[in-house]
């Protein structure tokens, strides 16, 4: 079985595991009593939140790498999660006005956990922008690791900013020091959304990174 | 509101579902046609 194949089956999977989460979050967790239906949002939202900063982190490290090793194999990755962190964030950054509108009454607000994140995704699309945009290789994975490097820096930003600055956004109810504050049911279907992103990423990944293989071995 | 006093906000949840299912299954079809760059 080739790269592509095995990554086109983890993406299946991946994808029947999201309608389970649709059909586990609409029809087997309970409807939070403040905000109505439009609470379940949370179960794709934080997810796909979880599954950009994976990838930009992913992206990062992969620089790092590529600048100490000088081996493509780095930059290659780093090229293909930057693209599926762009799906990922799309869907968070759609996702999350949906539920702001009800709950906060306004679609967006400058904040800086929004802000932070919008950035990001700006960087996302930035870093494939200077891809398009160099034609050399050596200087093409030069730049855009750095521009990389910046994206993981960004990430304890935009993790803290919920803490460091006054925000609308709350702040976590998973990734914090003490015990995650939510009702058993609500976190099983919010951990099944994290176990499924993370398998779409590694199935969009390893499907982006065997196409990027044919690429680099017909160029 | 509902009888129950439970806000009726579910049409943004389907909206978000939906929203979130066509991104993420374009990308798996845009992942699935696409072919190796011409020589």
């Amino acid at each position: 079985m080739t790269l592509r194949s095995k990554g086109r089956w983890i993406n299946w999977f991946g994808l029947l595991l999201l309608a389970g989460v649709y059909v586990r979050a609409i029809a087997f967790t309970p409807v939070e009593a403040s905000q109505g239906g439009a609470q379940k949002i949370f179960y794709l939202h934080v997810p796909a939140a979880w599954s950009t900063m994976l990838a930009m982190g992913l992206v990062g490290l992969a620089s790092i790498l590529y600048l100490l090793m000088k081996d493509e194999r780095f930059d290659r990755f780093a090229a293909c999660s930057a693209e599926v962190g762009t799906a990922f964030a799309c869907v968070m950054l759609t996702t999350g006005p949906l539920w702001a509108r009800p709950v906060w009454g306004t679609w967006w607000t400058w904040d800086a956990r929004l802000t932070l994140t919008l950035f990001l995704f700006f960087l996302f699309v930035g870093y494939q922008l200077l891809r398009g945009a160099v034609a050399e290789p050596g200087a093409r994975a030069r730049y855009s690791a750095v521009l990389g490097i910046f994206g993981l820096l960004l990430l304890p930003f935009i993790h803290l900013s919920v803490y460091l600055f006054r925000t609308l956004h709350p702040q976590p109810i998973v990734l914090k020091p003490s015990a995650p504050s939510l009702p058993g049911a609500m976190l099983v279907t919010l951990l099944y959304g994290f176990a499924t992103f993370t398998v779409l990423y590694v199935g969009f990944v390893v499907q982006r990174y065997a196409i990027a293989t044919e690429d680099a071995h017909v160029g | 509101m509902w009888a129950d006093g439970t806000p009726a906000t579910g049409g943004y949840a389907v909206a978000a579902y939906v929203i979130a299912a066509a991104i993420l299954l374009t990308y798996t079809f845009m992942l699935y046609r696409r072919g190796p760059k011409a020589p």
